[in-house]
């Protein structure tokens, strides 16, 4: 996995990573259709999963429009929520009857959203 | 930069850790892993900070990742050992050792180990219940050496500080993929939700077990 990162210049995931006596480790990575073939010719088996950016744009496409929470939307129940509706959702979920075990709180830096204490 | 490699835990890394440990963070800039130009360099890390300074009674703490299926407990630099309190993360002694089998291992106290390995089992078995996925169980380091996580520091702060609750931590990594379609998030929704509340009944059994304080 080092030569991976520092020998080949891949970009592996610091996630689902494993290791087994028969196989190595097995990781996850992006890698162009070049580095694929190089990786090949070395040695590595590789296994291509999916085009993340065709996958990143199908999962934009998912994101609901509107606010489910303010207003009825028929797309509710089959999205992604937006940022606005993340944020209705956190006020909803420190109002009652929840609002005994749960508050909003300020953070002190900027940045965007809220943070919901329980 | 990846924040997760931000917090004050072993930050430095290349003092810390082995030059041969598998450590994929960076000192790059334009790496995803970049660990920032200082400990608590961004805003981000520094209000999760203030969340634990201001409600001081904070006594777990659960960060939500993807992806892996993976209920992850401390440490993240080394083989936890239970055996030699003097080896730990403050010992300059094991400086530039970690994050290779074999030379080091982190101090996690027994009843610590304890208390994380049944409290996970919990936070399994609620998932599980949804829908039968069955998540890992594994200490981080399992997966690969690192510095600067969140779940870290928050477990750290009572052994730098004495004077700070003990804050029981978790990495879940849920899920199979970072974004997964819509149909599968909602299940994996209801999972983490289910296994959330599974952590806190265990909690609460617990709790009634000891008696009132």
């Amino acid at each position: 996995m080092v030569d991976l990162v520092r020998k080949h210049d891949i970009q592996v995931f610091d996630h689902g990573i494993r290791f087994a006596a028969d196989t190595g480790y097995t990781v996850a990575a992006y890698a162009t259709p070049g580095e694929i073939r190089k990786l090949q010719q070395n040695g590595y088996a590789v296994v291509p999963h999916e085009d993340a950016d065709e996958a990143g744009k199908l999962r934009q496409r998912e994101v609901g429009r509107g606010n489910r929470y303010t207003q009825s939307t028929n797309t509710a129940a089959t999205a992604y929520l937006n940022v606005e509706e993340v944020e209705s959702a956190l006020l909803k979920a420190a109002a009652a009857p929840y609002s005994a075990i749960a508050q909003l709180i300020a953070l002190p830096l900027p940045r965007r959203g809220s943070e919901l204490e329980l | 930069m990846d924040l997760n490699w931000n917090y004050d835990f072993l930050w430095d890394f290349p003092k810390y850790f082995s030059p041969l440990s598998v450590n994929l963070t960076s000192t790059d800039p334009c790496s995803d892993y970049y660990f920032g130009p200082s400990a608590f360099s961004e805003p981000e890390t520094r209000n999760a900070r203030w969340i634990a300074d201001r409600f001081a009674n904070t006594r777990f703490f659960i960060d939500l990742h993807s992806y892996g299926q993976q209920i992850l407990y401390q440490w993240s630099d080394d083989t936890d050992q239970s055996n030699d309190p003097d080896m730990n993360f403050m010992n300059q002694a094991y400086d530039g050792l970690r994050g290779v089998d074999g030379t080091y291992g982190e101090y996690m106290p027994p009843d610590d180990l304890t208390a994380m390995l049944s409290l996970s089992a919990a936070l399994r078995e609620g998932i599980k219940a949804v829908r039968g996925t069955a998540y890992y169980v594994e200490q981080t380091y399992q997966l690969y050496p690192a510095s600067g996580p969140s779940d870290d520091y928050f477990y750290s702060r009572h052994f730098t500080d004495p004077g700070k609750s003990k804050i029981l931590s978790w990495t879940l990594e849920w899920g199979k993929q970072f974004q997964p379609p819509w149909h599968e998030m909602r299940h994996i929704i209801d999972e983490v939700t289910a296994g959330l509340l599974a952590f806190c009944l265990q909690l609460a059994k617990t709790d009634q077990a000891r008696g009132p304080a």
